[in-house]
């Protein structure tokens, strides 16, 4: 009887917490899984590609990097009830304020449009017109945050996050051996030996782990989604789970192009989907709906980030709880960003390799910044209190927080100087 | 339009004018951070100073 009881009383309980998770999960996931947006997964099919299962550790290694950045984000929004622009404006003052929200802007902007040109490329290889890609989504972006809370608009977006799961039984389909995918993938090594091209592909592969917008949407949307203190743990697992989910798309991404595709310099992600389609129409078909599903993610989130970071900064109602009439500047913004990247896709001959360039030397420019105020802040008692950095915490951070300055940046400088690091 | 570009300009004014002081307290060890990073986006933008000239220097 006793046994029974407990039992019972444990089974409540978990079901208790499971409920309570599945109330507070969101943002965590939202972010992680929309990391892997139209350019990441891109890097993922080029990198499989070209060297197979062979650096599937290293996409392992980034899943903890992801996490530890993020989780300061849910702690900062949680404390100070401010997203990031708004946090720098008030911490660092004016200039380092101005110079972030532009550089936000700008970014996000230029990203949006890579979101679309993937959108278009993956639809467009089931014969759909971009512009029928470009308003369709539009629209739907559209209902989705018009209905008017945010709790609805973060379950409709966890679908889409269920939808990125489509890797899986798309890694199936091209029957991998297993015992090769732990051989090769599982111990740390470098395929070919540390050449430059290799570098090339581990600077690409951290470059799209994090990404600015990343910052900005996870603080606010913890914000918006009213998370406090006492949220935290939950938010902290939240981003875990979305952490492993990111990792776990990633390796199966590698898994579809390193067994179908090997040996294949690929350029993107689309291409490869066509490739697969030459060679079985439901591996294609998967790819393609995944990447469709990837920009589509990115381009919520990023356009979210912006209009979030447009009505901090200026003081406008900026919550997805607000109607069109409330907050009628922060859905102006939103959807002026989503209808004109939209549009440069659709401008015959418009220089789309150049903006993908672009993203990712304009990034170089915030990234550091963006992560130096968010370490900087996280250390401040006066702001943080009990839920400053630890010892340990700075140690892991700032250890994290550096790598991926000189990656990133040597990423951006690369992409100026085409041939530097063999990419 | 005037009048809308005036209000943008005020409205930016009184932003500044909000965050005119800034919260952090400006340890050592901020000050340091700030003076590094103002570097790496000096170094930056000099960076691609460059390439603009060479490109150009390439296209003419």
């Amino acid at each position: 009887m006793k046994f029974s009881s407990h039992l019972y009383y444990e089974y409540r309980r978990v079901k208790k917490a499971i409920l309570l998770y599945l109330l507070l999960a969101g943002p965590g996931i939202i972010v992680m899984v929309a990391d892997n947006d139209a350019g990441g997964i891109t890097t993922y099919a080029a990198t499989g590609a070209k060297y197979g299962y062979g650096l599937i550790w290293f996409l392992v290694l980034l899943g903890p990097i992801a996490y530890f950045i993020q989780e300061m984000t849910v702690r900062l929004g949680a404390v100070t009830k401010r997203g990031h622009a708004e946090a720098i404006f008030d911490a660092f003052g004016p200039f380092w304020g101005w110079f972030s929200f532009i550089d936000l802007t700008i970014v996000n902007w230029l990203t949006l449009v890579t979101e679309f040109i993937g959108m278009t490329a993956a639809l467009g290889i089931f014969g759909v017109p971009p512009y029928i890609t470009v308003i369709g989504v539009s629209v739907i972006m559209g209902i989705m945050v018009l209905q008017g809370r945010y709790w609805t608009w973060e379950k409709i977006t966890l679908i889409f996050c269920g939808l990125n799961l489509v890797y899986i039984p798309t890694a199936f389909l091209v029957h991998p051996s297993v015992s090769q995918v732990i051989g090769q993938g599982i111990i740390p090594h470098f395929p070919g030996g540390f050449t430059n091209e290799l570098f090339f592909f581990l600077m690409a592969n951290i470059g799209t782990t994090i990404a600015p917008w990343m910052l900005f949407f996870q603080q606010s949307s913890v914000v918006d989604k009213g998370m406090r203190e006492k949220d935290i743990p939950w938010g902290k697992f939240d981003t875990l789970v979305g952490s492993l989910f990111t990792v776990f798309v990633a390796i199966f991404v590698i898994i579809v192009t390193g067994t179908v595709l090997k040996g294949m310099n690929i350029e993107s992600a689309a291409q490869a989907a066509q490739v697969l389609m030459g060679k079985d129409k439901y591996i294609g078909t998967f790819l393609a709906i995944g990447l469709f599903d990837a920009g589509f993610l990115g381009a919520v989130c990023i356009s979210l980030a912006g209009s979030w970071a447009f009505g901090e900064v200026f003081g406008w109602a900026h919550s997805l709880n607000h109607k069109v009439k409330e907050a009628a500047w922060f859905y102006a913004c939103y959807f002026l960003a989503l209808v004109t990247a939209g549009a440069v896709v659709l401008i015959p001959g418009a220089p789309l390799v150049l903006i993908t360039l672009f993203v990712q030397v304009i990034a170089v420019t915030l990234l550091p910044a963006a992560l130096v105020f968010l370490i900087l802040l996280l250390n401040n008692e006066e702001i943080m209190g009990k839920y400053k950095n630890t010892l340990l915490q700075n140690i892991i951070d700032s250890t994290i927080v550096i790598a991926i300055i000189i990656l990133s940046t040597l990423y951006g400088i690369s992409a100026l100087f085409s041939g530097l690091f063999g990419g | 339009m005037i009048h809308f570009i005036k209000n943008w300009f005020d409205k930016i004014k009184e932003i500044n004018r909000k965050y005119s002081t800034p919260r952090i307290k400006m340890t050592r060890a901020v000050k340091i951070a700030l003076f590094m990073l103002r570097l790496y986006l000096i170094i930056l933008v000099l960076i691609l100073v460059y390439k603009f000239l060479i490109t150009s220097k390439m296209v003419g």
